[in-house]
């Protein structure tokens, strides 16, 4: 009977021991999964803060390269669904510019829940804006078990300067950035971000019209002439510098 | 031989003191190392803003800028910027600055990291003068500073045109 009692016993306590050491192993493996995806998604996103902020230095010709991480995180692009922003300038019925895009979107995504909740980081939910540094947004949501970064340039620069030399002349500054990604490698680990080409680059002098519209999933916005400019004359001249540039993003 | 309870009472102390230490030791140096780096980026980021800010006062005419800076000194930490006296930074940072100096001091009130550098000593003749002292905003907005010129003085401010990350 005592030899007996000390076999099971053995057995329990080595089971026990066994079992204990196999729950503090995968609490480790979970830990450090948890880990490194944490230190990738913050690296990854301090590399779009980067690419944000530098937006205006891009524009003047600059260029921004980051190492980007590799292991959990991926990244790439894809359209923004349903949405489109067209860019149109009138003088006498006859159409001078009429172009539109279906903005594209760089995507970073990680299979880990590190963040649940929606949330802007960087930029404005406006489709017009008044400085080159709000050009870029960057978002951050959550959708079927991963942790998605979404970073777009569905947006356009408008700045109306007013000049008064006998007649009232405006100038029209517009600016729009069509982000253009290439994908170079099966698993990337650079991106490099640059303008490519002038998409136009033109000065329309004494235009009738100017039209904004911006469409996605929720409507369609419309932005002209007279809500630019308010308190716009018959009499005064309206001159527009477009400069519609293609954002290479290379992804390699 | 059995060794007595006392043998076992200080032997386990004595193992969990130096684990303790150990853990004690290893998130010191990280927090370090941490607030180290912050540290520095921030003096990085404050040298920028006070040669951006040098750009728009050696400028000869009335001059708008719109300061560039990172939204983030570290992973999640923001910061705030002040423009301003040495006067009316003191009770900000602990160090001595001069009172008739403009400086630039940014700042993580989180970690109480801070760093500053300096941008010029005004001059009695034609003074720089600060719409707000000290101008005070966050990394978080874009901010336009604006100089004008007075035939007396020379005036500076900045406007947050708009709140950019959160």
């Amino acid at each position: 009977m005592k030899a007996v009692s000390e076999a099971v016993s053995t057995v329990i306590i080595a089971a026990t021991v066994v079992m204990v050491s196999v729950t503090i192993f995968y609490f480790a493996i979970l830990n450090m999964q948890q880990s490194v995806a944490m230190a990738e998604y913050g690296y990854i996103k301090s590399v779009m803060y980067g690419l944000c902020s530098n937006i205006p230095n891009i524009l003047q010709g600059g260029s921004y390269g980051a190492n980007t991480p590799s292991r959990l995180v991926g990244v790439g692009y894809a359209g923004l669904p349903d949405t489109s922003i067209s860019i149109y300038v009138e003088k006498q019925n006859e159409v001078l510019l009429d172009y539109t895009d279906e903005p594209t979107a760089l995507f970073a995504i990680i299979r880990h829940p590190v963040v649940t909740y929606n949330s802007t980081l960087y930029g404005v939910h406006k489709y017009i804006v008044n400085d080159t540094i709000l050009l870029p947004r960057l978002t951050e949501y959550y959708y079927n078990g991963a942790t998605y970064i979404s970073f777009d340039m569905a947006r356009v620069y408008i700045k109306v300067y007013k000049l008064e030399t006998g007649q009232t002349r405006y100038i029209v500054n517009i600016v729009y950035l069509d982000l253009a990604p290439v994908l170079v490698s099966t698993s990337p680990s650079r991106i490099v971000v640059t303008i490519s080409r002038d998409i136009v680059n033109a000065v329309y002098q004494d235009v009738d019209e100017i039209k904004i519209t911006y469409t996605n999933s929720t409507g369609s916005y419309e932005t002209t002439l007279q809500d630019l400019i308010p308190d716009l004359q018959p009499s005064d001249i309206v001159d527009v510098n477009i400069v519609i540039k293609e954002l290479r993003v290379v992804i390699m | 031989m059995v060794s007595s309870a006392i043998i076992h009472v200080i032997g386990t102390t004595s193992l969990i003191a130096v684990l303790t230490i150990i853990m004690i030791y290893v998130s010191t140096t990280t927090h370090l190392t941490l607030v180290e780096n912050e540290e520095k980026n921030l003096q990085k980021i404050a040298d920028s803003i006070t040669l951006q800010i040098l750009y728009v006062l050696q400028v000869d005419t009335n001059i708008s800028l719109r300061l560039q800076y990172p939204v983030e000194a570290i992973s999640n930490h923001k910061y705030n910027i002040y423009i301003g006296s040495g006067a009316s930074l003191t009770g900000i940072i602990s160090g001595q600055l001069d009172p008739d100096t403009i400086y630039v001091v940014l700042k993580d009130p989180s970690n109480n990291v801070y760093a500053y550098s300096l941008v010029v000593k005004n001059s009695t003749s034609r003074p720089i003068i600060l719409r707000n002292n000290p101008i005070v905003f966050g990394s978080t907005t874009a901010t336009i500073i604006v100089k004008t010129l007075t035939p007396t003085s020379i005036i500076l401010e900045a406007r947050v045109t708009e709140v950019i990350a959160q």
